[in-house]
């Protein structure tokens, strides 16, 4: 005879409804996502050592640049390093936002999910932000650290009172990057069951439209196809976010970048509601 | 009342999947019985909130289901039809997850997660991933997601398929104990009349969407038309047209054996009569009970 069974007992606790639950379905995402030690290693282990190249940059600028006669540290520099870091951003989404959704599809969950004290919007939310948390990890939080560096290596407080709109540069150009990527793969993630398609389209769509947009604008002469590119339009926000000059009409890059976050977000709405409806 | 429809109509497009059911759930255990495309899935997921009716009210534990979905899904287990998982996490992992969803703190939720995983016979699984289980354990895990909060109603949409036959049995068995012992209401849905007659007291039959008998299956039963077996000698063929000539319900079973209802005012004696008449030879006429097929075949037929 078992001393303690361990059978099937009423739970006498209460069950809490909170505003958050989107929060466990992101927690546990990220949890299975840096479990996977691939991702570690090749993806948010590089783009770390490069968040502490540039960290040694602005240290040894700011501590030897008189020595050198060096100011690098403007801007640019800050655009440069956000700009570089888009390539782990890719790579993120590609490995760990592909299969969010698709997966989902794939076994079902998606009616585990949603019989549980769920609405859509907290399930949407929490896939969201599982991708907007591990991009923020390679740009607005090594950015605003950056930053942070700077303005305290600096000599004198002329940095700070001078280009503290940078800091709500750094911000906003992140957000946009994390943005316009993370409803893009979700998006494409919610519109098949296989992760592999999901991140084959992104690729496509990163890699095609920059080469679409060139063979436009040389065959063509077309200067407006420069919008076509998925990456020109981050970067003329960005130049204009960071002050810097570009030959484009920042208003049109921002137009489309709106419009794939509008049409992305649509299409996960559209497509989560569909398979909670039809088996 | 666990649930109350009124008139409830639900349209997938131009196709009604539910027309205008109304029906009262006392609780224990009801079977939610028709063939494929009844509307059962339907009518359970309409009651989670997934679906709107396009008329009709409807109550679950006294909450509307228009308007309070999100109540109504905490305080109901759900374990949908076919293969669903949550993929990447262990069986231990993947229930407490689901108690966590549901508003369990953590702790809670993983211990009873054990607890529940060991009640529907997953102990010793219970730590490898959902993915490499078999279709008898994936259902398994889809009981113990559906438990781990303590609900206070049970949906189990078709929760035998997919498994072997001592698989099925333990699973029937444990519905049985989960609304008999665990005092959970249950509400199974199944075209499997054998699952449904032994883990149900009660039945809901549906037919195109629509509602065709409610009542305890005991009841319906012993229902006012008496039933027989008769064995002919001779064209049975013959046979079953003089029976329909006369209004007769029948089916066949096993073995060349007819099932035929009589009303109360027509006599056993008749079957001899029309065998004699026709040079035909009554080789078994037995009194028998209603069984769930029946009632079933009865109820849909009568539609």
């Amino acid at each position: 005879m078992p001393i303690h069974d361990q059978s099937y007992r009423h739970w006498e606790g209460v069950l809490k409804t909170h505003t958050f639950r989107w929060w466990i379905i992101t927690r546990e995402g990220l949890r299975i996502i840096l479990r996977r030690k691939l991702f570690l290693l090749f993806i948010l282990g590089p783009a770390a050592i490069q968040f502490f190249v540039y960290g040694a940059i602005v240290y040894g600028i700011d501590i030897y640049g008189s020595l050198f006669k060096l100011n690098a540290i403007n801007p640019k520099f800050f655009f440069d390093f956000l700009e570089r870091q888009t390539f782990f951003i890719a790579l993120i989404c590609v490995f760990g936002g592909s299969g969010l959704i698709a997966d989902d599809l794939k076994n079902n969950a998606l009616q585990l999910y949603l019989s549980k004290p769920l609405t859509r919007l907290d399930y949407l939310v929490g896939k969201f932000a599982i991708v907007m948390l591990l991009t923020a990890f390679v740009t607005i939080g090594p950015g605003i650290l950056l930053f942070t560096e700077h303005a305290v290596l600096s000599e004198g407080s002329t940095f700070i009172k001078q280009q503290y709109w940078l800091l709500g540069s750094i911000i906003l150009y992140s957000l946009f990057i994390m943005l316009t990527t993370g409803s893009l793969i979700l998006a494409l993630s919610s519109l098949t069951r296989s992760s592999r398609y999901a991140a084959i389209s992104f690729i496509a769509i990163l890699i095609g439209s920059p080469i679409f947009s060139e063979m436009l604008r040389n065959i063509l002469k077309l200067k407006s196809a420069v919008f076509i590119s998925y990456w020109q339009n981050l970067g003329i926000l960005g130049r204009r976010l960071f002050g810097l000059s570009s030959s484009h009409p920042w208003y049109w890059a921002m137009l489309i970048i709106l419009g794939v976050i509008g049409f992305s977000i649509w299409a996960m709405n559209r497509k989560v509601k569909g398979v909670e409806i039809v088996k | 009342m666990i649930i109350q429809l009124g008139d409830i109509s639900v349209s997938y497009g131009q196709i009604l999947a539910l027309d205008r059911v109304s029906m009262g759930i006392e609780g224990g255990a009801v079977g939610l019985l028709g063939p494929n495309g009844a509307g059962k899935t339907t009518l359970l997921k309409t009651l989670l909130g997934f679906l709107k009716p396009g008329s009709g009210s409807g109550e679950v534990l006294g909450m509307d289901i228009k308007t309070h979905q999100l109540e109504i899904r905490q305080k109901v287990g759900y374990m949908p039809e076919g293969e669903c998982y949550i993929p990447g996490m262990s069986a231990v992992r993947f229930v407490a997850y689901s108690g966590q969803l549901c508003g369990m703190p953590y702790k809670d939720a993983m211990q009873r997660a054990h607890e529940v995983l060991q009640y529907v016979g997953m102990e010793e699984e219970r730590y490898r991933m959902v993915e490499t289980y078999s279709a008898g354990m994936k259902q398994r895990i889809k009981l113990a997601q559906a438990l781990i909060h303590d609900p206070e109603i049970l949906l189990l949409d078709e929760p035998t398929t997919g498994m072997d036959p001592s698989g099925r049995q333990e699973i029937l068995d444990l519905i049985r104990d989960i609304s008999a012992v665990k005092d959970i209401n249950t509400i199974v849905s199944s075209h499997l009349l054998p699952d449904i007659e032994y883990a149900c007291q009660d039945v809901v039959v549906l037919r195109q969407g629509r509602l065709v008998i409610q009542g305890n299956i005991e009841e319906l039963r012993n229902s006012h038309r008496r039933l027989f077996e008769v064995k002919i000698k001779g064209d049975q063929q013959v046979f079953t047209s003089l029976l329909e000539e006369r209004g007769f319900e029948w089916r066949e079973a096993e073995n060349d054996i007819l099932r035929v209802a009589l009303p109360d005012e027509i006599e056993p004696e008749v079957f001899f009569r029309m065998a004699v008449e026709n040079g035909m030879q009554i080789r078994h006429l037995v009194a028998t009970r209603h069984s769930l097929e029946d009632v079933f075949a009865q109820a849909v037929e009568g539609e």
